[in-house]
């Protein structure tokens, strides 16, 4: 009985996912985010252009600020009317405590690789180990919300890691690979979702039309 | 009376109710929801769900919010303090009465 009531308890969870909508903006923003960074590495070898690389991580930032804002009004124009509206939990202080400690964790990490490791090694292992943090997040969520598709974005992170090693390109082309394909895939994926969505779930009201 | 049946009948009984339970459990983890969101996820019927919404309102285990989004009504509901620590009592309690009875 108490292992029903957590499978009720995790419902609002898997409504997140339900629609497609985060995979869809998420997709876009990993797509813009692999353009920029192959277009930053196309303009870091044209001296003229250089100085304009550091508008770069700016909008990297931009986007990556917009992407919650265009979730929650994207769902409240196209899924709340037709299942329901969820306000969310913030996460507890406690886990954001936690997250806090990984993020700095992982970024002692890489200072330490950075500082030890040689810039060849490093250029090579940077894009592959990134792809291989991104499967291990991929895999939290496909636990904490129960969505099975997360499983194969994991799987994909580690081909890509595989991939992205075996091919010694650059460390910007690595990069941009890497958030394109994933970017591609995870619109592909938030697309067909939020169609069969949509099929599924007229507005209420709009079903006798 | 029997220990078992005590521990049993000290359980919340506005919330040993299959379908109050199905309503706290989807409430204990998100701050608030709709009328439309409980009544697909539980698959209660208006009249049901507004019935039994109606009673945890009245032992202060949620509390009821009807507004607007735009011109359409919108019934949002929440759990109280009170409502969230009697779901976990009673989930504690319902769980040292399985753990005892296995």
């Amino acid at each position: 009985m108490t292992t029903d009531l957590d499978s009720i308890e995790a419902r609002p969870r898997q409504y997140w996912n339900a629609d497609g909508i985060p995979e869809l903006v998420m997709g876009a923003v990993w797509i813009v985010w692999g353009g920029l960074t192959w277009l930053g590495e196309w303009m870091s070898r044209d001296h003229r252009v250089e100085p304009y690389t550091m508008i770069i991580p700016l909008l990297l930032v931009v986007t990556s600020l917009l992407a919650n804002p265009a979730i929650k009004r994207l769902k409240a124009k196209l899924t709340f009317p037709r299942t329901g509206y969820v306000q969310w939990k913030k996460p507890e202080k406690r886990r954001r405590g936690l997250a806090a400690a990984v993020a700095f964790v992982v970024s002692i990490a890489i200072s330490l690789m950075v500082t030890l490791m040689k810039t060849e090694s490093l250029e090579r292992l940077a894009a592959p180990a990134t792809a291989l943090v991104l499967a291990l997040a991929f895999l939290f969520a496909w636990y904490r919300n129960a969505a099975q598709h997360m499983v194969w974005s994991a799987l994909l992170c580690v081909g890509l890691a595989g991939f992205l090693y075996a091919a010694d390109l650059s460390l910007g082309l690595c990069f941009a690979l890497l958030l394109g394909t994933l970017g591609i895939a995870s619109s592909l994926f938030g697309l067909a979702q939020l169609r069969s969505y949509l099929r599924s779930n007229p507005v209420p009201g709009s079903e006798a039309a | 009376m029997n220990p078992d049946l005590k521990q049993l009948s000290d359980l919340d009984r506005l919330i040993h109710e299959p379908a109050r339970l199905v309503l706290v459990a989807l409430l204990s983890g998100i701050e608030e929801a709709d009328f439309l969101y409980l009544q697909r996820e539980s698959g209660l019927t208006k009249g049901n769900l507004s019935s039994h919404l109606m009673k945890l309102e009245e032992g202060r285990y949620v509390e009821i919010e009807k507004t607007f989004r735009g011109k359409l009504p919108l019934t949002l509901v929440r759990l109280t303090k009170s409502g969230r620590k009697a779901y976990l009592d009673y989930r504690k309690r319902l769980g040292n009465f399985l753990a005892n009875g296995a």
